[in-house]
């Protein structure tokens, strides 16, 4: 609540003096949790550092430029601008003809990073099962599961940013932890 | 496995999908360049209250959640909606407040007395009572103000329903607290006395033109006016006495004023009705007289010199109706004259039970005065109601006598 009050407070001073100070504490708060949002879908890094940067560029321009446009919560704000400028990202490589990420990139990836030398912990094991998995999701399993339980976002909260009910959230999630399941047990199964 | 899955999936965070903490320190730096760089002075020149607004605005929408502005919105304009009928409702109804019956505001008149009414129920008997003592009074103004006697026959028999219900208010307050009933007859005896008082005022109850009648309705003559006001001034004193006989049986102070006031109205009242028939007697004597002495030479312009002499002989305005008949018997004939003489007859018939009725009155005061000196305020009270009725005895007579006059005018 005192977190709420005080993220309304920064956005209204954006929205009213053009506080820049007030939109970097914003982005302090946002910018990890939206690198890991755009990381989780585009599986690059420096296309989700670029893109993160993006994100946060084009939410100062719409806090200032669309004075008429209410905005009562940054973090909604914030992540569907996220999704939308993902949206766009991937209209472009259509258009380009290129492939879209796909789990393989990813896995390439992964194996180059274990090449630098970084030996694979228990943990970094579960994420590379893992994130392929919740790659193959479709969009919004994958957002419901990102801002549920990896940012660790109350029902209503993850509601209010996907601009759904609570009650649909809830069948979201349930669904997509089903369907995380079978890709996982499928998985198992093929070894 | 769901609940390792979940906590799998919430150990992520701590993982690779972090961002690198250099390129977000030099990120954070670039992009707080760029947004300086975007930033200009201010060249809006807004209006101050354009400022103001807007900042409201912004408040409201980033700090008031989205539910309760919904809310708030439907609130307001429910409100707005209501105030709106409201407003309306409560303009006509302040128009509608000298109307009289038959007019065409007097429904919205008599709907916000019903829902006063039934609000008043909702509350407590006592409230019921004193709403119904509110509406009785306006119905005598409207009796007063009546411009025809279908109008006041209409405001009788509302006001003879208010009284009935106050009655019935009493009675059951009388039953339910005794206590509760004492403050309740206070208002009641009082308001009575007013009421009683008010209707007393307006005499003339032939003046005014008729509103036109429909072959339904039926027009109301003065007699049936007449008697329909004293059956509710019969019904006032009734509940009157009976609120007096609430204080007496709690033993309330000021009660022997109040028996005493009621005492002496009646007595004015008994006196008043003596006087009228009086006049009355006085004047169809000398009608009669006259009757007898034009046969032989009619003279109808002296005969209505003499008859306007008695009239204005003739003192206060309780006569001037009665008056007003002699008058049209004053214009004789031959075939009038034993008319005259019958009319005479049953005119001082009246005068002697008037004048019995009187006197048994006035004995009836002195008794009830004896049982006020002698703290027998029950004893008195009965003599108050005894008087009541020799009062409506000689109200009748007088009554019956005018009806006489005006017939034989006719």
């Amino acid at each position: 609540m005192k977190g709420s009050l005080q993220e309304k407070l920064l956005l209204y001073r954006v929205r009213t003096k053009r506080d820049a100070d007030a939109f970097a504490a914003l982005y302090d708060q946002y910018v990890e949790p939206i690198y890991r949002f755009v990381y989780l879908k585009v599986s690059n890094k420096e296309e989700a550092e670029d893109l993160t940067s993006d994100i946060f560029l084009r939410a100062w321009d719409y806090l200032i430029k669309e004075e008429e446009r209410m905005v009562d919560n940054f973090r909604a704000l914030i992540y569907a601008m996220a999704r939308n400028r993902i949206v766009d990202l991937y209209r472009e490589r259509a258009r380009r003809k290129e492939w879209l990420i796909t789990v393989g990139q990813s896995e390439e990836q992964l194996a180059m990073l274990s090449a630098k030398g970084e030996p694979a912990g228990e943990g970094e094991e579960v994420m590379n099962q893992l994130l392929p998995k919740i790659q193959q999701l479709k969009q919004e399993y994958q957002d419901v599961i990102h801002l549920k339980y990896i940012e660790g976002l109350s029902t209503r909260q993850t509601a209010k940013v996907l601009g759904k009910s609570s009650t649909n959230v809830r069948v979201t999630l349930h669904r997509a932890l089903k369907k995380l399941k079978e890709l996982i047990r499928v998985d198992q199964s093929s070894l | 496995m769901t609940d390792k899955l979940i906590s799998q999936l919430r150990n992520l965070k701590n993982g690779r999908l972090n961002p690198d903490r250099v390129w977000l320190a030099r990120n954070r730096e670039r992009t707080m360049t760029i947004i300086a760089r975007t930033l200009s002075p201010d060249t809006e020149h807004l209006a101050f209250w354009q400022k103001i607004s807007a900042a409201a605005a912004r408040v409201s929408y980033i700090f008031v959640p989205r539910q309760l502005l919904a809310a708030a919105r439907m609130t307001l304009t429910f409100v707005l909606i209501g105030s709106l009928a409201v407003s309306g409702w409560i303009a006509s109804v302040s128009a509608s407040q000298n109307s009289l019956p038959g007019e065409a505001l007097y429904g919205m008149k008599l709907a916000a007395e019903k829902t006063e009414l039934i609000v008043a129920t909702a509350i407590s008997e006592e409230r019921t009572a004193e709403t119904n003592l509110k509406h009785a009074a306006i119905k005598v103004t409207e009796y007063q103000n009546a411009k025809s006697r279908n109008q006041a026959s209409q405001s009788i028999q509302s006001l003879k329903q208010k009284i009935e219900s106050t009655n019935k208010s009493l009675t059951k307050i009388e039953t339910k607290s005794p206590a509760e009933a004492v403050a309740v007859a206070k208002v009641v005896e009082e308001k009575t006395e007013e009421i009683l008082t008010a209707l007393g005022e307006k005499t003339d109850l032939s003046a005014g033109p008729e509103v036109a009648t429909t072959g339904k309705e039926r027009e109301t003559s003065v007699t049936q006016l007449t008697n329909e006001v004293a059956a509710v001034e019969k019904l006032i004193e009734a509940t009157g006495v009976k609120a007096v006989g609430v204080l007496v049986e709690q033993q309330q102070d000021q009660t022997k004023e109040k028996i005493e006031r009621k005492l002496d109205r009646l007595a004015s009242d008994l006196v008043k009705l003596d006087s009228e028939i009086g006049v009355t007697s006085q004047l169809v004597a000398v009608s009669t007289t006259l009757a007898s002495t034009v046969t032989t030479s009619a003279s109808t312009a002296s005969t209505s010199g003499h008859i306007d002499g008695i009239a204005t002989m003739s003192a206060g305005s309780t006569t001037v109706s009665v008056v007003g008949s002699v008058q049209a018997i004053g214009t004789p004939t031959t075939s009038s004259v034993a008319s005259v003489i019958e009319v005479k007859e049953a005119v001082q018939t009246a005068g002697q039970k008037v004048d019995e009725a009187s006197k048994k009155g006035e004995e009836t005061i002195v008794a009830a005065k004896t049982l006020i000196e002698q703290n027998d305020l029950k004893g008195a009270l009965k003599k108050v109601q005894e008087l009541g009725e020799f009062k409506q005895q000689a109200q009748a007579i007088v009554s019956e006598v005018k009806q006489v006059v005006s017939e034989a005018g006719k």
